[in-house]
């Protein structure tokens, strides 16, 4: 046997029985799921084997005129959801980016520990983390007796169920995917360029604008996009804090499937998640690429 | 200076709001007040003797009925289900993370691009396309699905944790070892091995964690039977809020701790 | 006393009174290696390279970095594949052979120590792998350890060890097995200078007692020049020129290998007729075959006393100068060559900077290189 031929066979016995198991139980349910968007619903649930594009039609503007109209109410849901998203991202960065700076500039004991402080609830449970939003949301929940107690209000407030619970557990969520890209730029600054700047006459502000912000911006963009592609499809967040008044494009999917049984309708919203994400990705490579070459 | 105090307090807050969610959870767990958990009502052990089936002096409507067999049925599933998976997620991850590590070949940066997917795939894009895929194939939805399932993204998380573990051991190390005469299997287990376990026993750390706590991608591929303990922490949610919940957290809470600290420590040890 | 006077038995080659022809250790037929770049490119490593060892020589591989000489050593330890071309250890093809199953050792650049075992389990490494019984094993540690200086420290741990200590661990581990040829792959580049002259001479006089092949890599020329029996230059993928060390300093075959080894001025010549000529119109004759030349006149071949008999003389302006302590380093200027280095003995008075200087070389036994110079 030669060498060339011998280190061929260690690879494949390392490479080829995963890659076989990725390839069918990973690619082969995403292809399938192409396959069934583009499929007629049965009528009990299940699939007709007939092509229809009208799944995505309904969501996308052209209806089967026969039997239901256009209802733009599916697009309204994905482009809220695309805006719950966004203001999840800008939460998360507004909260984050402090943080990440004040840790950045501690000395190397006590960074590592903010650091793992930070990540640690990555470890607890989601369910328990949101649990605990119940509690402090609610009617009765701690931030309303607080708020009464103060006097600041009368009545409890309405916290819960509302975009802005969803956007706030979101946020608190998705605290690690923000802080660590985040912390990644921010630690690598040069403290020189913005003692620099201020030597040369720069306010703080405009340092901060001129040469940290440019200077953390893979950061930025980083943290966010990975905040933002879970945020994007989540539907456990707004089923717990949103309940049933804020719908987004992750529970409408649920819905298709363990209650509408419209499987291809459900196979297409997904897609067009999958699709936003990739698009996403492949802009953010790009970008990440040409800063490179810069 | 005043920026920097400012900043500090912002930082003070921070830990705050990252924390004090949690903590309120636990506080609560030991609350004896059983019709508004909100109010302190002194100090009870009663909501975990409750979940462990000693007696106790709650009434009948304080807690969820019948929960106690279906929680600890469930917290059955989930070690069965996370111990399997992380355990095959492991074994492929790590022998992606060598193969794309320490041979040449045409699609090893395809490979790293690739593993990048499952992690980033929606939950529920995969939690759907898994269901259809098993209904089509004819696979009936068991724990064997949820195995299957999960393993489909932990298989990454292993190999980014092991490929980090790896870009830090030199390759001549192994070189070494098989210029003395060891064969690769010898290489192996005497030099590759001690040098990525910390990096391995994270990976699987994490990989068990991650399935202890996955909701979205089981709850489609779970069927009925198979509930693993998010699946039951979020049936008890949709049937109402109830102070045992605290408890049930405040241990899920713990379990988690204990196995993060594991992995510190294993960590801080081989880094002397 | 050095730590190689006293050797113990058995590390002499078994073959050194035989009578027998004995193979050659190491003989490598026309490698041939390419890679493919990240660009998507490719780069020749080794561009058809064929060298034979005549007995247990130490021989050097000197290059600039990137010229092929690390390839050349891991496709003899099996560490690389050859596109084509055959590998022989000891008279046996290995080309297709892996690593492990080679009869040679290497000294990695960095060592390579195994560090989470002790410098007793590093050094028995090879032997324990073997399946040799643990009494051997401690016994030949103990002796190889003895041999390297190291006698005692069995127990120590590799981040116990000094960069020298862990130096010689690593040429321990690599001679314990009894390797039929020692690859050193640039072993000392990590130590300070002193220590790396000491360790030059512990390798060579090492290399000598044990009686096998080394194969030493480095891109050091004074290295290599001090240690080796022979030293093959190598330059894109191609042995450039392989000799003994004065044979290279003296003669070198092309541009590549005079400028690389040592300083050298170089003038073009024209030879023409017996004779070669100078571009100022200087001659002297030669056997060199007629057409274009270059001419290697080394710094120290330059005097200021003519010497006796016909003489090249070069007047120029002195552009600078160093004073090394046993030696001036000049630069003189001069109208038809440009600049030339010299290297004269100190004790001579030399005009100042700026000033004007004539420097002589003899005539006879100068080397030309059949090559234009650049």
């Amino acid at each position: 046997m030669t060498l060339a031929r011998r280190k061929l066979l260690q690879l494949v016995g390392l490479l080829g029985a995963p890659t076989v198991f990725l390839l069918v139980f990973f690619f082969g349910p995403l292809l399938i799921m192409l396959v069934y968007s583009f499929l007629t619903p049965g009528l009990y649930g299940g699939v007709d084997w007939i092509f229809s594009h009208l799944n995505y039609g309904r969501i996308l503007g052209w209806a089967d005129t026969r039997y239901e109209k256009f209802d733009p109410v599916f697009i309204a849901i994905f482009l809220r959801s695309l805006r719950l998203a966004a203001l999840t991202v800008l939460a998360s960065l507004l909260v984050c980016y402090p943080a990440a700076f004040w840790i950045s500039r501690m000395r190397p004991g006590m960074r590592d520990f903010a650091i793992f402080l930070v990540t640690l609830p990555f470890f607890v449970s989601l369910i328990v983390r949101l649990f605990a939003w119940v509690l402090i949301l609610r009617p009765t929940g701690f931030l309303n007796q607080g708020l009464m107690g103060l006097g600041l209000t009368g009545a409890p407030i309405e916290f819960l169920y509302t975009d802005f619970a969803v956007i706030l557990g979101m946020t608190y969520v998705f605290i690690p995917f923000m802080f660590l890209p985040l912390y990644g730029s921010i630690e690598k600054l040069d403290m020189a360029q913005i003692e620099a700047s201020s030597d040369l006459g720069a306010t703080r502000f405009q340092t901060f604008r001129k040469v940290i912000l440019p200077a953390t911006l893979p950061g930025i963009v980083g943290g966010s996009v990975i905040t933002f592609i879970p945020a994007l499809g989540n539907f456990i967040v707004p089923s717990v804090l949103g309940g049933a008044k804020v719908l987004m494009i992750g529970n409408l999917i649920e819905q298709q499937f363990l209650s509408a049984r419209n499987w291809p309708f459900g196979s297409a919203l997904a897609m067009l998640v999958m699709s936003a994400v990739l698009i996403l990705l492949i802009a953010q490579f790009r970008l990440s690429k040409k800063e490179a070459q810069a | 200076m005043i920026l920097r105090r400012l900043l500090s307090l912002y930082g003070l807050l921070f830990f705050v709001f990252v924390y004090a969610p949690i903590l309120l959870v636990v506080i609560y767990s030991f609350n004896a007040n059983t019709l508004n958990m909100m109010i302190w009502d002194g100090f009870t052990l009663d909501w975990y003797r409750q979940l462990f089936g000693m007696e106790t002096s709650l009434t009948q409507s304080a807690t969820f009925v019948d929960s106690t067999d279906q929680l600890w049925g469930a917290v059955r599933t989930s070690l069965i289900v996370a111990l399997s998976t992380s355990v095959f997620s492991t074994v492929c991850g790590t022998a992606l993370a060598l193969a794309v590590a320490r041979y040449r070949f045409r699609l090893a940066r395809f490979y790293r691009t690739l593993m990048m997917l499952p992690m980033i795939m929606p939950d529920i894009v995969l939690g759907i396309a898994l269901l259809i895929f098993f209904i089509t194939i004819g696979m009936n939805l068991s724990m064997m699905t949820i195995i299957i399932g999960q393993s489909t993204f932990l298989i990454s998380y292993v190999f980014v944790t092991v490929s980090a573990r790896l870009a830090e051991v030199d390759t001549s190390v192994e070189e070494a070892s098989a210029d003395l005469g060891a064969t690769p299997a010898q290489t192996f287990r005497k030099v590759t091995l001690p040098g990525i376990a910390p990096g391995i026993l994270g990976g699987w750390l994490l990989a068990f964690i991650i399935s202890m706590d996955d909701l979205v991608i089981t709850y489609f591929i779970a069927g009925t039977g198979n509930t693993t303990l998010p699946i039951h922490i979020w049936g008890l949610l949709r049937r109402g809020i109830k102070p045992e919940i605290n408890a049930i957290a405040t241990l899920m809470l713990l379990f988690t701790l204990v196995i993060a600290a594991a992995g510190l420590y294993f960590r801080s040890r081989r880094q002397k | 006393m050095t730590p190689f006077d006293t050797h113990p038995a058995g590390l002499l080659p078994a073959g050194s009174q035989d009578r027998t022809p004995m193979p050659s250790p190491l003989e490598i037929i026309d490698a041939r290696k390419s890679f493919r770049t990240p660009e998507g490119g490719t780069m020749t490593a080794l561009d058809g390279i064929s060298l034979k060892l005549a007995s247990a020589e130490f021989v050097t591989l000197l290059g600039p970095s990137g010229c092929g000489k690390t390839t050349l050593l891991r496709t003899i330890s099996g560490f690389e594949t050859l596109d084509a071309g055959e590998v022989l250890i000891d008279g046996s093809a290995v080309t297709q052979m892996p690593a492990h199953r080679r009869p040679v050792n290497t000294v990695f650049q960095r060592y390579a120590l195994f560090g989470h075992m002790s410098v007793a389990r590093n050094v028995g490494y090879a032997l324990e792998i073997a399946g040799r019984d643990k009494r051997e094993i401690r016994t030949r540690v103990g002796e190889m350890l003895e041999l390297v200086g190291l006698a005692g420290m069995e127990k120590r741990s590799i981040q116990q060890l000094s960069g020298g200590q862990q130096q010689r661990v690593a040429l321990a581990r690599a001679l314990a097995a009894k390797p039929k040829l020692l690859l050193l792959d640039e072993p000392l580049s990590a130590l300070d200078k002193n220590l790396r002259q000491k360790m030059q001479q512990e390798l060579k006089a090492l290399q000598r007692e044990l009686g096998i092949g080394f194969i030493f890599v480095t891109h050091d020329q004074e290295e290599a020049l001090t240690m080796s029996d022979r030293i093959a230059v190598l330059a894109h993928g191609q042995i450039q020129q392989i000799g003994a060390p004065t044979e290279l300093y003296r003669t070198p075959a092309n541009l590549f290998t005079a400028d690389f080894l040592g300083e050298s001025n170089l003038l073009p010549v024209k030879v023409a007729g017996g004779r070669a000529s100078l571009r100022d119109g200087q001659s002297f004759a030669t056997e060199h075959r007629a057409g274009e030349a270059t001419l290697l006149l080394r710094p120290e071949a330059l005097s200021i006393t003519p010497p006796e008999g016909h003489a090249l003389s070069f007047t120029g302006t002195i552009r600078e100068t160093y004073y090394t302590g046993t030696d001036h380093q000049i630069a003189l200027e001069t109208p038809a060559h440009g600049t030339l280095h010299a290297l004269l003995r100190s004790g001579a008075a030399l005009p100042g900077l700026g000033a004007e200087m004539t420097l002589h070389a003899p005539a006879q036994g100068l080397h030309l290189i059949d090559e234009a110079a650049p």
